[in-house]
């Protein structure tokens, strides 16, 4: 009965807010940041209002947008979004209360000229407001209340708290040859170019001339924006080619042509793009007349007449760069299922489900589209070359991989084998971590005649992508980029960041510019030795058998050192992906001067009296958890506190002493053991029950990352995994580290207990972390049927409410390995990807949006090939299952809880596998 | 247990009561020969019965109780075997205890070949036992294998071995034949219990002979225990004369309540010999 009572409620605010015109409401990046945002004094911020709702409503209903700033914060510009942007009127109503004055804003929409929907957040949705905090507000802050009104009634009400940095200040060096770039200034869209001016200035002083995108908006652009752009930037002409293979070439004057008019292709006789699910898109083009340009004018009058008409307006342009990401699965008409067949000397065409993935031509489609991507790349490329030879042409895609493993991608663009047809590459290595390095790194060492330039994306407007990123990650990144001999490093799509990313890159620019030419000097990367002090040695029998001497915690592999040297000065560059502060012996046998001081400049630390011995042989240096270090040997002094090599070193001995609990080799009472060893090059425990084991990563969410039963190792390499807890809040960490603190192998029960906490912000001001201190325990027990039965149980040991959110995500094997296509099925239902709630639930999470609703338990079996798994989790609110080429997700969804001072709750899932 | 073994061991126990850990001897009594290496011991049967191995021993305390080699040939009845082997047709070619290690070679002459067996202690834990085979007239083998006979009253209730480089136990589940997979990384199994303290690894000779084996190793089980584990070689086409083999094992005490930790130490010790 409260059940339908409650169901009822919502209903009712549902249809109430979708009466007035708006149900939703979502604030970017404020939102994905736990609704902080900390600017910077006397410069622009940028929030993005995005809505759900319908414009003609809101028009009807005469809604407003209002907020309230105080008196050091003012609202510097309102505007709409499409290009040509307009400014939206709004009043500014001084009132006094407890804060002192305040304004309050009232903006009056037009709504029609607003990208706004119902049901999704749209391209381009909402508006933007342009906010400022003056000079002598630094250390301030405020919780901004937002809100639609409409007749009165707020809606969609919200807040933001705003805190207020330092000025970053105009003193400062800019990098000259490293390209950091932002790929667009939304604010260039807006006849008054005021605001442009200084966001151009601000990057100006980051690294010089920018290295900005010419796509078809910027035609658009008011003219004295424009010119401002020309003065600041070098442009690139930037085309795209997502899902399908036609590159775009919007706006460019060639409508005559008919390949692309108002999205769509209107050129008779152009066969048009058949989709996975072979339905037609009207605005791209089929794969065979991409490969062969039957009219000689996709390539040719098409392409050269659109970079024409970029250069008439950015004569400056002389680099091409196409954002080339189709989808595999398509290109599926019947002349490209006959063009596969020929390829793959097939007997018969084969239909378009007869290539789909775990079926036995999936291989050969994927090596066909590998074939296919090959020869429309090079087409791209050569008519750029032939029309404008002096042109430097670049390939924006997926990062670098060994030729050999594209055909498990979902693009399978290899863009290795263009290397001679690029000049440099675009790479999208949308990370941060071990996992930008290596991709970069690889990508680095690789390539013999192509340059490599990265793009990051802090400021993706997608959560899943925004929450990859924390300003010292991007500083890592900027760090690794530079050290690797990168040519530049692109933030897409543009600057909406906050006041720590902003205060972080004029620090760090200023810091590299110091030394930037040290980077272009000779590379002695291969000469420096570095050893992590502050781990424990241990033995360790691999799986081949053979004895290992291991570090625990592994640092080393978490650490990369990178050494320049110029007129005899040296710089290290030191990132330490490692949750933990590392301690590092650095030796340079080659060290050719004398006695010196070593100045970590990121960190402002000096190692002083270093001799040439201590530096041949190792002097010791520290760099902070997730942080990194920028060390100059030799040059100008720097008034930095002292670091004494004594404390360092007895600092890193005990810590490998008393660190963490030192794993012990292999221990076995009756049917049970607990083993330690070496698994995916981590050390990892064994967990071994009769003829089944599991193996568990403490260091990483406790995770099980492998699983046998029997015979069968149902999750394993290359990236199974099972049981992470996954909190819906986005700036919440997505991983943290456990400790074990009990094993049971003695009784009829084989499991083992590992716990966590989480960890305060480290952020000054704003809403901290509300979790800090949350203590997080995980209960595997390990059955002798060989099912995994994992309970999570939260404590709140603090006096304050804590608000519990989370799922419980599980990836039990790779749909590639499995070789074969899945089913899950809930009953006789079939499961699809998405989200699935119980009814009358809902979820703060921005995947929940459009949720099914889940008919039964939670409870359901996830077939691949002969393999079953079962999993159990009845004590969830809903599922989430995701998939793309390689992985297939089943996650537990579960309802938020507020858990009071003290209070526990535990959940329990349990997974079995069966034939 | 027959209760020709129980006396026999019964009697043995007397003087075995004194052994010393320092003793390396050989040691030849009407009703036996008992090898003693440090604590380490093995008794054979006499001369007349053809030396075949009757118990493993560590500290007095039976850990094994037979291994022993049989050959069948096709087509005939009567397999050749240490037991079977008739006085006459069993030399005993050396018999060295000194220095910490002991060496006993004994020769047989069966039908279709010369085999000579090797008992060793040393710098290692328990015995190696090898089988040097010449052929010594063609002839088609059905069966060849090396059998290791649990003591019942032992009560074994698990084997343990590596797969994937992990360590796994099967207990006893009913009387019956069935096969375990063999590792080729870590080439050793055990047998250990709830209830015995003392256990037993088998563990490769030469990974040679090992990789002669099959994909499962063949082990049989009473309702309450292990019996037995055959290692059968896979030698099915014909022998020729002058062909050459060699077929060895470390039997080697452990302890039941850390059989996975001791069976990883052996294995460390003793891996870089058997390659």
């Amino acid at each position: 009965m409260k059940k339908l009572f409650l169901v009822l409620i919502l209903a009712l605010c549902s249809t109430a807010l979708w009466a007035k015109g708006v149900t939703e409401m979502h604030l970017f990046p404020a939102d994905f940041q736990r609704g902080n945002y900390p600017v910077t004094a006397n410069y622009p911020y940028r929030i993005i209002v995005k809505f759900k709702g319908e414009a003609w409503k809101l028009q009807k209903n005469q809604a407003k947008f209002v907020f309230e700033l105080p008196s050091y914060i003012s609202l510097v510009r309102a505007n709409t979004k499409l290009v040509p942007q307009v400014n939206i009127p709004f009043t500014a109503e001084k009132i006094s209360g407890n804060d002192g004055e305040i304004t309050r804003y009232t903006l009056d929409i037009p709504y029609n000229k607003i990208n706004v929907s119902p049901k999704s957040y749209v391209w381009r949705s909402g508006f933007d407001l342009y906010i400022e905090a003056d000079r002598e507000s630094v250390g301030k802050s405020w919780k901004m209340p937002l809100y639609f009104n409409v007749n009165g009634e707020k809606l969609c009400e919200r807040s933001v708290y705003l805190s207020v940095l330092p000025e970053i200040s105009a003193e400062r060096k800019a990098l000259k040859k490293f390209r950091f770039s932002i790929k667009e200034l939304p604010s260039a869209g807006n006849p008054d170019d005021s605001l442009l001016k200084r966001q151009l200035e601000m990057w100006k002083s980051f690294s010089g001339r920018q290295f900005m995108s010419w796509g078809w908006e910027q035609y658009n652009y008011p003219e004295n924006s424009r010119n401002l752009l020309n003065e600041y930037a070098e442009f690139f002409f930037y085309s795209h080619a997502g899902d399908h293979s036609t590159m775009i070439l919007q706006n460019s004057g060639t409508d005559d042509l008919g390949f692309y008019v108002a999205n769509k292709v209107t050129r008779p006789g152009v066969p048009l793009y058949h989709d996975a699910k072979g339905r037609v898109n009207p605005g791209a083009i089929c794969p065979q007349y991409l490969m062969k340009d039957p009219e000689g004018l996709f390539y040719g009058d098409y392409l050269r007449r659109a970079i024409e008409k970029s250069k008439k307006y950015s004569p400056g342009i002389n680099s091409f760069v196409i954002d080339y990401e189709p989808i595999a699965a398509g290109g599926t008409c019947q002349e490209c299922m006959k063009d596969f067949a020929s390829f793959a000397k097939l007997k018969n065409v084969p239909a378009g489900k007869d290539i789909r993935q775990g079926k036995p031509l999936h291989r050969s489609w994927q090596l066909y589209k590998i074939h296919q991507n090959k020869i429309i790349m090079t087409r791209i490329a050569d008519g750029v070359k032939k029309h404008f030879p002096d042109m430097k042409f670049s390939f924006c895609s997926t990062e670098l991989r060994p030729s050999k493993d594209v055909v498990n991608t979902w693009d399978a663009v290899d863009a290795g084998a263009m290397e001679k047809k690029t000049d440099f590459y675009s790479f999208m290595i949308y990370s941060t971590g071990l996992t930008f390095y290596n991709h970069l790194n690889y990508a680095v060492k690789t390539l013999t005649t192509a340059e490599s330039f990265p793009w990051i994306d802090p400021s993706e407007e997608y959560e899943r992508f925004f929450v990859r990123y924390t300003p010292e990650k991007v500083q890592q990144n900027i760090v690794a980029a530079l050290a690797l001999n990168a040519k530049g490093l692109m933030i897409y799509p543009t600057d909406t960041l906050d006041g720590r990313y902003m205060t972080m890159f004029a620090k760090t620019c200023d810091i590299l510019a110091g030394v930037e030419d040290i980077y272009y000097g000779d590379d002695l990367s291969a000469e420096v030795k570095c050893r992590v002090l502050n781990t424990a040695k241990l033995k360790i029998v691999d799986e081949k058998g053979n004895l290992k001497i291991t570090e625990y915690p592994d640092l080393n592999s978490q650490v990369k050192t990178h050494l320049h040297r110029k007129n005899g000065v040296y710089l290290l560059s030191i990132l330490n992906y490692a949750d933990d502060k590392a301690v590092c012996e650095i030796a340079i046998p080659g060290y050719q001067e004398g006695k010196t001081t070593a100045a970590d400049l990121i960190n402002q630390k000096n190692y002083p009296d270093l001799t040439t011995e201590n530096i041949r042989s190792g002097f010791a240096v520290e760099i902070p958890a997730g942080g990194c270090a920028v060390i100059r040997i030799g040059g100008k002094q720097e008034p930095f506190p002292a670091v004494s090599q004594n404390e360092l070193r007895d600092a890193g001995k005990k810590a490998a002493e008393t660190g963490k609990n030192i794993p012990t080799g292999i221990v076995s009472r009756g049917n049970a053991a607990a083993q330690w060893r070496i698994f995916k090059k981590h050390v990892m425990l064994t967990l071994v029950h009769g003829e089944n084991y599991i193996t568990v990563n403490p260091g990483n969410n406790g995770r099980i990352e492998e699983w046998s039963v029997g015979e069968n190792i149902p999750t394993g390499r290359p990236s199974g995994t099972l049981g992470e807890v996954i909190f819906y809040d986005p700036a919440q960490s997505e991983k943290r580290e456990y400790s074990i603190e009990k094993i049971d192998i003695n009784g009829a029960e084989v499991a083992i207990t590992l716990k966590s906490a989480v960890k305060a912000d480290t952020n000054a001001g704003g809403s901290g972390n509300p979790l800090a201190g949350l203590v997080m325990e995980k209960r595997i027990v390990l059955g002798i049927d060989g099912s995994i039965t994992i309970t999570d149980t939260f404590t709140n040991p603090t006096a304050k409410d804590m608000p519990l959110e989370f799922r419980i995500k599980h990836l039990p094997f790779s749909t590639w390995k499995a070789g074969t296509a899945m089913e899950v099925k809930l009953g006789s239902q079939i499961l699809y990807p998405g989200v699935y709630l119980k009814k009358g639930t809902s979820l703060n999470w921005y995947a929940a949006n459009g949720a099914k609703e889940l008919a039964g338990e939670p409870c359901f079996t996830l077939k691949a090939g002969t393999n079953r798994y079962i999993f159990d989790f009845s004590g969830a609110a809903g599922l989430y299952f995701w998939r793309n080429q390689i992985s297939h997700t089943a996650e537990a969804l579960y309802l938020p809880v507020t858990l009071k001072a003290g209070e526990k709750y535990s959940v329990k899932e349990k997974i079995s596998f069966g034939k | 247990m027959t209760g020709f073994r129980k006396i026999f061991l019964a009697a043995l126990i007397p003087a075995t009561m004194f052994a010393q850990g320092n003793i390396y001897k050989f040691d030849k009594k009407g009703n036996y020969t008992a090898v003693y290496s440090g604590y380490d011991l093995l008794i054979t049967a006499p001369a007349k019965g053809s030396y075949s191995i009757s118990s493993f021993q560590y500290k007095h305390k039976p850990y094994m109780y037979f291994a022993g080699l049989t050959v069948y040939e096709k087509g005939v009845k009567n397999p050749c075997n240490e037991k079977n082997t008739p006085a006459g047709k069993c030399t005993e070619l050396l018999a060295e205890a000194k220095d910490g290690k002991t060496v006993w070679k004994v020769k047989y002459q069966w039908r279709n070949m010369d085999v000579v067996r090797t008992i060793e202690t040393g710098d290692f834990p328990g015995f190696k036992l090898t089988y040097d085979i010449e052929v010594t007239r063609d002839f088609q083998p059905d069966r060849v294998y090396l059998s290791f006979r649990m003591p019942q009253n032992n009560l074994y209730t698990r084997t343990g071995y590596f797969k994937n480089g992990v360590i796994q136990f099967r207990p006893v589940n009913k009387s019956e034949w069935f096969g375990i997979q063999r590792s080729n990384d870590f080439p050793c199994i055990s047998f250990s219990g709830d209830t015995v303290k003392d256990a037993v690894m088998i563990m490769a000779g030469d990974m040679k002979s090992w990789n002669m084996l099959p994909k499962n190793l063949l082990y049989a089980t009473t309702s309450k225990c292990y019996w037995t584990v055959e290692f059968m070689y896979r030698m099915g086409k014909e022998l020729k004369k002058g062909e050459k083999y060699t077929l060895s094992a470390y039997i080697i005490p452990v302890k039941s309540d850390s059989v996975a930790a001791d069976m990883q130490e052996n294995f460390l010790k003793l891996k870089e010999r058997i390659k």
